[in-house]
C-alpha cells in the first residue's frame, strides 16, 4: 500500500524536479540548437512513458492488493495486447530516433564553408594551430616534439610554413562562422568538450578526429577535457573566447607563424647580462636569491618556465593581487623587459648562472611530505626536476621558502587565480589540498631532500 | 566421473557423502555450498568498492577536507569500485552465487554436471579476488586508469599505477576469465543437458532463462576482455605497439608506432555492452519469478519474456559502438550503431509491460522481496528511458562523459540488479538457511535503500545535463556550473553515506536470522518452482533424496482456476489435484 | 521436435505431458560433447577476436606484412595434419574395437602434437635469429600472439591426452563395456578437438601467408 503511494509520490517528485529545479542546460552558443530539439523530443516521449507505465503499476499495487479471499486471474498470455505494445513501443522508439539521425546527418558533415582551425591535446594543456593564408595545416608528427617544436610541425613541409600557432589554452573564434575543429592528441586520449556547444569528441594520438559547429554567442566559454587522461585530468581546462570578425583577426595576427617561431634568434647572453643587472639587485648576482628581499633562486630554473612568467607578470596575469605585495614589485620590473627578444637574451643569461643548491631554510617532517609529494611528483617529477611537456617547473634545489609561501599562495587564490593564467589556475586547483602550513612545510622539507646534480652538490657528496 | 550425477535417474549415493567439515564447506563440490562462496566473497568485495564510494563522495562534497584522497588515490577509486561492482561483485553474485545455486535446483539436477571444475571455478575466482586486492599494498597502488582501462593513459606515467597496477589488474582479469569459463561451462551444459524429467525449455523458470542466456554471452564476450588484457599486457612489457601509437610520456618520446587505442576501444566494448546483460538477464529472469510468485499470478506473457531475453541477448552483440559515439571512430558507424542501440529497447519495453501486467489482477503479497522486486521495476524504468537518451547518438553529444552517463548506469545495473540481488536474497533465504529473515529490518533496510538511492541517482542526471564531467576530483571554477551544484552535489554524498549504513542492517539481520531467526516452513512463499520442492531444508548434497523429481507443468501455475490451492508445485501430476473432490469446498 | 517448436510452445497447454528419456549414457555421452561445443564456441570466440584484431590492426598505415615467415611452418603443418590424422584413425579404431590400432593411433597423435609444438618453438627461433622480434613490427606481434594462443590450446590438449592415454595404454577388458564406451568417448571428443585445433592452425596460417 505504502509503495504505491510512495511511487506516485516519486513520479511527482521526478517531474516536479524536472521543470522546477535551477539545473537544466547551459545557455547554448553554437547552431546546435538541433540537438536540444532531439534532446526534449526524448525528454517527451520518455517522461510520458515514466508517467503512465510507473502510475499503472502504481495503481495495480493499490487495486490488486492482498486482500483476504482475493483471487488472481489466470491469464498466460494477450496476444493482441503484446502485438498492440510492441507497435506503440517501436512507434515511440521512431519518434526519438528519426530526429536523431537526421541531426547526426548534419553532424559527420562539416560545411563547405567551414574554417579549419586545430586544437591540440596533450597531459594536460591544450594548444591551437590555425592553417594560415594558404589554409592547408602542414603535416605534423609526434616523432618530431621537442620542447622547441612543440607541435611536431614537420620543417620541410611548405604547407606548415605559415600556420598559426597558438601556445595557449585560450583559443578566439570568429562570431556565426562554421568550424571544423581537428582533433590531435600528443599522448593520450582527450575530449574538447564546451558544453554550451553542446557537441564533444575525443582526441586520439595517432590519428585526427574532428567536430565542427559554428559559435552564435560572443562570449568567453570553458572547455573542458572529458575522457580521463591521467591524475590531472580534472584540471585540463582551457577557454574558447568568441568575438567579432576584426577582433579575431586582430587576435590571430598576433600570434607567430611557425616559420616565425622557427626563426627566432636564440637569446644573447651577452646583451641579457646587461638586461640582467636590474635583476640581480634583488636576485643576486648569481641569480642565488635573496631571502630578505624576498626574491627566489633564478639560476638552474627552466628558462621556458621563467620566460613564461616574465609574460604573465608583464601581461597582468600575475602580480596583480593585493595580496600579493612582491608580485606587483616584481610586475613592476618585469615592464622593463621590452619584448620576447628581450626576456629571451635575459634569460639565455641566467642559464649560463652557477647552479648552487639554495639554502635549506624550511624545515619539516619530510616522511609526511614524501606522501603528498606522490601527486605533486606527476607533473614536477619524481625528484622536483620539473618536466616542460607539462609546464611543470624546477622545484628541486630551488628556494625552499619561496615554495612555501607560493604553494599558500596558490592554494589562497593570491596567484592563479587571474582569468587567462591556465597554468596557475591547475596549480591553484593542486594547492587547495595543502590544509595548512605544517602540510607545506613538511611538503618543502620532502622537495630538499633532492639531489641537485650541481658540481657543487656532487662535490660537498664527495 | 561427473556424467553420474546427471546421468542417474535413481539413487547415486557415493558421489553424494562429503565427509568432513573441510570437503563439506570447504573444498566442497556441492554447487549450493559453492554458490555461498562466491556470494560471500563478492559481497565482501563489493563492501570494499562500497567504502570505495563513499570515500569519492566525500571527495566531490566537501572538495580538498580529506587529506587522503588526493587526485592519485581519487582516480584509483573510481577504477576499483567500477570495476570491482561490475565484475566480481554484480557478475560473480548473479552467475556464481545465484547461477549456482539455482540451476540445479530449478532444473532438478542433483548437482552441475561437472562438480570438480565448478568447485575449481571459485578457487580460481577467489585467487583472482586476491590477485585484485594485492594491487592495493604494491609500488604506485592500483590502477587509476578508470574502469574501461583505456590505453594509451592506461600504461603511461601520468596515471596512477601504470605499473604493477594495471598489471595486477589485467592478470586478476585474466584469472577471472578462466574461473567463469569454467563456471559457464557448467551453467550451460547443466541447463542444456541435465534437466530433470518433463523439464523441457519452455518449463524452465525464467531465473534458469535469464541465467543461462547471460551465461552463453559471458563465455562468447569474455574472450573479447581477455584479448584485450593479453594485447595490452604485451604492449606495456614486450613493447609491441597493439594499441599503442607514437606518444610522448610525460615528454619523453616513447618506442610505440602505428597502434590504434580505438581497436582496444571496440575490443573491450564487445565484451563490455553484453557485459550489461550478463548483469541484467540474470536479474530480468529472477524478478520474474519473483513477482509471479508473490503477486500469486503466472508471469505475463511468458514466452514473449523467453523470446525478449534471447533477443537481448543476441542483439548486446551489434551495439557495442553506442559507447564509443564520441571516441573518433569513423563518424559514420553511429547511423548504425545507434538504430540497433535503440532496437533493444522495444524488447526490453515488452519486458517491462509484462511485468506490470503480471500486477495487474494479482493478488499482490507485499512481502520484502515483492518490495524490493517493485522497487527494480522503478528504478529499471527510470534507467531503462534515461538509456534511450544516451543510445540516440545525437542526443548523446551533450550528455556523454557527464554525470547523467553516471546516473543512468547506476540506475540500470547498479542499483536496479542490486534491488534484484536483495528481494533474491530474502526470497531464497528460507531454503538457504532453513530460518526466516526479521521482516520488519527487511523493510527499514527496503524502504532506506531505495529511496536513499534514487535521491542519489536521480540529482545526478541534472548534473550531467548541465554538463558537469564524470571522474573529476574536484569541479574547480568554471562559468557555467552554478554555486547550487555543489549543495546538491552534498545533499547526494549525505544520501550515498545514509545507503551505505543502511546495508548494515541487512548485514545484521542476514547474520542474525542465520542462527536465531525463525524455523522457516520449507515453501514459506507457496512458490511452484522446484527448489521450494526439495525433502530437506535447506537441501542436502544431491538435493533430492532417492528419487528425482518429475515436471509435469510450468513455474507458473498460480490461481488456476478450480485448482484447491492457489498453487501449483511444478513436480505436481494432474491427477494429484483434485483427490475425491476434498478441498473443492475450502476454496470459497 | 525442432528448436523453434520447442520455443515457441505454450507450456500452460501441455501441463502432464512427459517426453520419453533416452538411455542414462547416451544423456552422459552428450553432456560431455556439448560441454566440448561450448568449449570450443568460447575457443572460436577467443581467435575469432584476434583475428579481427589484427584485421583492424591491418587497416592502419603502418602495417607492414612480416618479411619472412619460418620456413618450418610447413613441416608443423604437417606434422598437426598428420596428428588429426592419427587421431581419426585411433578414433575409427575405436569404435572397430581394434585395441592395437587405437594404442597406435592415440600415442602417434600425441607425439606429432609435441613434435608441432617444438616445431613452433624453433620457428620462434628462426624468427628471433634473424632479427624478426615481436617489437619490429605488428605483424610481428601478433605472429607470436596468434602462434603462441594456439600452441597453448594445444598444450591444454596435451595434458588431457597423457591423462588418457594412460587408460589407452592400460586398456580395456573384453567384457568391461562401460570401460570401453567411456574410453571411446574420450577418444571421440580427442578427435574432435584436434581436427577444430588443426581448422584453427590452417585459418591462422591462412591468414600469416595472405597478408
Amino acid at each position: 500500500m505504502a509503495i504505491a503511494i510512495v511511487v506516485v509520490l516519486l513520479v511527482i517528485g521526478s517531474v516536479i524536479f524536472h521543470f522546477a529545479s535551477p539545473w537544466y542546460f547551459t545557455e547554448l552558443a553554437s547552431n546546435w540548437g538541433m540537438i536540444d530539439a532531439t534532446v526534449d523530443i526524448t525528454f517527451w516521449v520518455t517522461g510520458i512513458v515514466f508517467i503512465l507505465v510507473n502510475l499503472f503499476m502504481a495503481y495495480s499495487i493499490y487495486k490488486y492488493r492482498h486482500k483476504k479471499g482475493q483471487k488472481a486471474e489466470y491469464e498466460p498470455e494477450n496476444k493482441k495486447l503484446e502485438i498492440w505494445l510492441t507497435v506503440i513501443t517501436a512507434i515511440g522508439v521512431a519518434a526519438m530516433l528519426a530526429p536523431g539521425l537526421f541531426v547526426w546527418g548534419q553532424f559527420v558533415r562539416p560545411p563547405d564553408n567551414s574554417a579549419i582551425v586545430e586544437a591540440v591535446g596533450q597531459q594536460w594543456h591544450w594548444s591551437y594551430r590555425f592553417p594560415g593564408e594558404d589554409g592547408v595545416m602542414g603535416t605534423v608528427n609526434a616523432s618530431l616534439i621537442t620542447p622547441d617544436n612543440p607541435f611536431g610541425m614537420n620543417p620541410d613541409d611548405p604547407n606548415g610554413q605559415d600556420d598559426i600557432l597558438v601556445s595557449n589554452p585560450e583559443v578566439y573564434l570568429p562570431l556565426n562562422q562554421p568550424i571544423r575543429l581537428n582533433l590531435r592528441s600528443k599522448d593520450v586520449l582527450h575530449n574538447f568538450t564546451v558544453p554550451q556547444f553542446r557537441v564533444k569528441m575525443d582526441l586520439v594520438p595517432g590519428m585526427v578526429t574532428f567536430m565542427w559547429f559554428e559559435p552564435t554567442r560572443l562570449g568567453s566559454f570553458d572547455v573542458l577535457c572529458e575522457e580521463l587522461c591521467g591524475i590531472a585530468h580534472h584540471a585540463m581546462r582551457g577557454k574558447v573566447t568568441v568575438v567579432e570578425r576584426p577582433e579575431f583577426e586582430a587576435w590571430l595576427n598576433a600570434h607567430p607563424t611557425y616559420a616565425e617561431t622557427a626563426a627566432r634568434a636564440a637569446g644573447n647572453r651577452d646583451i641579457g647580462q646587461g638586461l640582467y643587472q636590474a635583476c640581480a639587485a634583488c636576485h643576486g648576482f648569481a641569480g642565488e636569491g635573496r631571502k630578505e628581499l624576498n626574491a627566489p633562486k633564478l639560476a638552474g630554473q627552466e628558462g621556458w618556465y621563467m620566460a613564461r612568467q616574465i609574460r604573465n607578470y608583464k601581461n597582468k596575469l600575475r602580480g596583480v593581487h593585493p595580496d600579493d605585495i612582491y608580485g606587483q614589485q616584481m610586475a613592476a620590473m618585469a615592464g622593463t623587459l621590452v619584448d620576447d627578444q628581450a626576456i629571451a637574451n635575459v634569460i639565455a643569461y641566467i642559464e649560463t648562472l652557477p647552479d648552487e643548491p639554495a639554502p635549506v631554510t624550511v624545515t619539516g617532517d619530510a616522511d609526511r611530505g614524501a606522501r603528498t609529494y606522490e601527486t605533486c611528483a606527476v607533473c614536477h617529477g619524481e625528484s622536483g626536476q620539473g618536466i616542460w611537456a607539462l609546464n611543470a617547473p624546477r622545484l628541486a634545489g630551488m628556494s625552499d621558502w619561496y615554495l612555501a609561501v607560493l604553494l599558500a599562495h596558490f592554494r589562497d587564490g593570491v596567484r592563479g587565480a587571474e582569468p587567462g593564467d591556465f597554468y596557475g589556475a591547475q596549480m591553484a586547483q593542486m594547492a587547495k589540498r595543502l590544509s595548512n602550513e605544517a602540510v607545506i612545510n613538511d611538503l618543502v622539507a620532502y622537495i630538499n631532500t633532492f639531489p641537485v646534480n650541481s658540481p657543487a652538490r656532487v662535490s660537498q657528496a664527495q | 566421473m561427473a556424467y553420474v550425477a546427471i546421468a542417474d535417474r535413481d539413487h547415486e549415493q557415493h558421489l553424494h557423502d562429503p565427509q568432513t567439515f573441510i570437503t563439506k564447506y570447504i573444498w566442497s563440490q556441492d554447487h549450493k555450498v559453492i554458490a555461498i562462496q562466491y556470494s560471500l566473497t563478492a559481497i565482501f568485495v563489493g563492501l570494499v568498492a562500497l567504502v570505495l564510494s563513499g570515500m569519492m563522495r566525500l571527495q566531490l562534497a566537501f572538495p580538498d577536507v580529506f587529506s587522503f584522497i588526493a587526485p592519485i588515490e581519487y582516480y584509483q577509486f573510481i577504477t576499483m569500485h567500477g570495476m570491482i561492482m561490475v565484475i566480481y561483485l554484480l557478475t560473480a553474485l548473479l552467475l556464481g552465487g545465484f547461477g549456482n545455486y539455482l540451476i540445479p535446483l530449478m532444473c532438478g539436477s542433483r548437482d552441475m554436471v561437472f562438480p570438480f571444475m565448478n568447485m575449481l571455478s571459485y578457487w580460481v575466482y577467489l585467487l583472482s579476488v586476491i590477485i585484485l586486492l594485492a594491487s592495493f599494498f604494491v609500488p604506485g597502488g592500483p590502477t587509476g586508469a578508470g574502469w574501461t582501462l583505456y590505453p594509451p593513459q592506461a600504461i603511461t606515467d601520468g596515471t596512477p599505477g601504470a605499473g604493477w597496477g594495471i598489471m595486477l589488474m589485467l592478470a586478476s582479469l585474466a584469472v577471472f576469465i578462466v574461473a567463469f569459463t569454467m563456471g559457464g561451462l557448467n551453467y550451460v551444459t547443466t541447463v542444456l543437458q541435465a534437466r530433470c524429467r518433463g523439464m523441457t525449455l519452455m518449463r524452465m523458470p525464467l531465473s534458469v532463462w535469464g541465467i543461462f542466456v547471460a551465461t552463453v554471452l559471458g563465455l562468447l564476450a569474455f574472450p573479447a576482455l581477455f584479448v584485450s588484457a593479453v594485447m595490452m599486457v604485451f604492449d606495456s612489457l614486450l613493447g609491441t605497439s597493439f594499441f599503442m601509437p607514437a606518444i610522448l610520456d610525460r615528454g619523453e618520446q616513447t618506442a610505440f608506432d602505428g597502434g590504434s587505442p580505438i581497436l582496444f576501444q571496440h575490443l573491450f566494448w564487445f565484451f563490455g555492452h553484453p557485459e550489461v546483460y550478463i548483469v541484467a538477464l540474470p536479474a530480468f529472469g529472477i524478478v520474474s519469478d519473483l513477482i509471479s510468485t508473490h503477486a500469486r499470478k503466472n508471469i505475463f506473457g511468458y514466452r514473449q519474456m523467453v523470446w525478449a531475453i534471447v533477443v537481448i541477448g543476441g542483439l548486446s552483440f551489434i551495439v557495442w559502438a553506442h559507447h564509443m559515439y564520441v571516441s573518433g571512430m569513423n563518424p559514420y558507424f553511429g547511423f548504425f550503431f545507434a538504430t540497433t542501440t535503440l532496437i533493444i529497447a522495444v524488447p526490453t519495453a515488452i519486458k517491462v509491460y509484462n511485468w506490470v501486467l503480471t500486477l495487474w489482477r494479482g493478488d499482490i503479497h507485499l512481502t520484502v522481496p515483492m518490495l524490493f522486486s517493485i522497487g527494480f521495476l522503478f528504478t529499471f524504468i527510470h534507467g531503462g528511458l534515461t538509456g534511450l537518451f544516451l543510445g540516440n547518438v545525437v542526443v548523446d553529444l551533450p550528455l556523454s562523459d557527464t554525470y547523467f552517463v553516471v546516473g543512468h548506469f547506476h540506475m540500470v545495473m547498479g542499483i536496479s540488479p542490486i534491488m534484484v540481488v536483495f528481494a533474491a536474497i530474502y526470497h531464497w533465504f528460507p531454503k538457504m538457511t532453513g530460518r526466516m529473515f526479521n521482516q520488519t529490518l527487511g523493510k527499514i533496510h527496503f524502504w532506506l535503500t531505495f529511496l536513499g538511492a534514487y535521491s542519489i541517482y536521480l540529482p545526478m542526471h541534472y548534473l550531467g545535463i548541465l554538463g558537469v564531467p564524470r571522474r573529476y576530483y574536484s569541479m574547480g571554477t568554471t562559468d557555467f556550473v552554478p554555486e547550487s551544484a555543489q549543495a546538491m552535489n552534498i545533499g547526494i554524498t549525505y544520501s550515498a553515506i545514509l545507503v551505505g549504513v543502511v546495508q548494515l542492517v541487512f548485514l545484521v539481520n542476514i547474520a542474525w536470522s542465520i542462527f536465531r531467526g525463525e524455523k522457516a516452513d520449507p515453501n514459506p512463499w507457496k512458490a511452484n518452482s522446484l527448489e521450494w520442492q526439495t525433502p530437506d531444508t535447506p537441501p542436502k548434497h544431491g538435493n533430492w533424496g532417492p528419487d528425482l523429481p518429475v515436471v509435469y507443468r510450468w513455474a507458473y501455475d498460480y490461481n488456476v482456476p478450480g485448482a484447491p490451492e492457489d498453487f501449483i508445485p511444478q513436480n505436481t501430476p494432474p491427477d494429484a489435484l483434485h483427490p475425491a473432490g476434498r478441498d473443492h469446498g475450502k476454496a470459497h | 521436435m525442432s528448436l523453434l517448436r520447442k520455443l515457441t510452445e505454450k507450456p500452460w497447454t501441455t501441463t502432464g505431458q512427459l517426453e520419453e528419456l533416452p538411455d542414462p549414457y547416451v544423456i552422459a555421452a552428450n553432456t560431455k560433447r556439448t560441454a566440448l561445443f561450448v568449449f570450443l564456441g568460447v575457443v572460436s570466440s577467443l581467435f575469432f577476436l584476434f583475428v579481427m584484431a589484427q584485421h583492424q590492426r591491418e587497416a592502419l598505415p603502418d602495417w607492414q606484412p612480416i618479411t619472412a615467415l619460418p620456413s618450418i611452418l610447413g613441416l608443423n603443418t604437417l606434422l598437426l595434419i598428420g596428428a588429426s590424422l592419427a587421431m581419426q584413425y585411433a578414433k575409427a579404431a575405436a569404435d572397430g574395437g581394434n585395441l592395437a590400432g587405437l594404442k597406435r593411433g592415440f600415442v602417434a597423435a600425441g607425439l606429432l602434437t609435441a613434435a608441432f609444438l617444438v616445431g613452433q618453438v624453433i620457428g620462434w627461433q628462426q624468427m628471433t635469429a634473424t632479427g624478426q622480434v615481436i617489437q619490429v613490427n605488428p605483424a610481428n606481434a601478433f605472429f607470436f600472439l596468434l602462434t603462441g594462443a594456439h600452441g597453448l590450446h594445444l598444450v591444454g590438449g596435451l595434458y588431457v591426452w597423457a591423462r588418457n592415454s594412460v587408460r589407452v595404454l592400460r586398456g580395456f577388458g573384453q567384457d568391461d563395456a562401460d570401460q570401453a564406451r567411456e574410453l571411446r568417448l574420450s577418444v571421440e571428443l580427442c578427435t574432435t578437438y584436434w581436427h577444430y585445433l588443426l581448422l584453427i592452425w590452417l585459418v591462422l596460417l591462412g591468414l600469416l601467408l595472405v597478408t
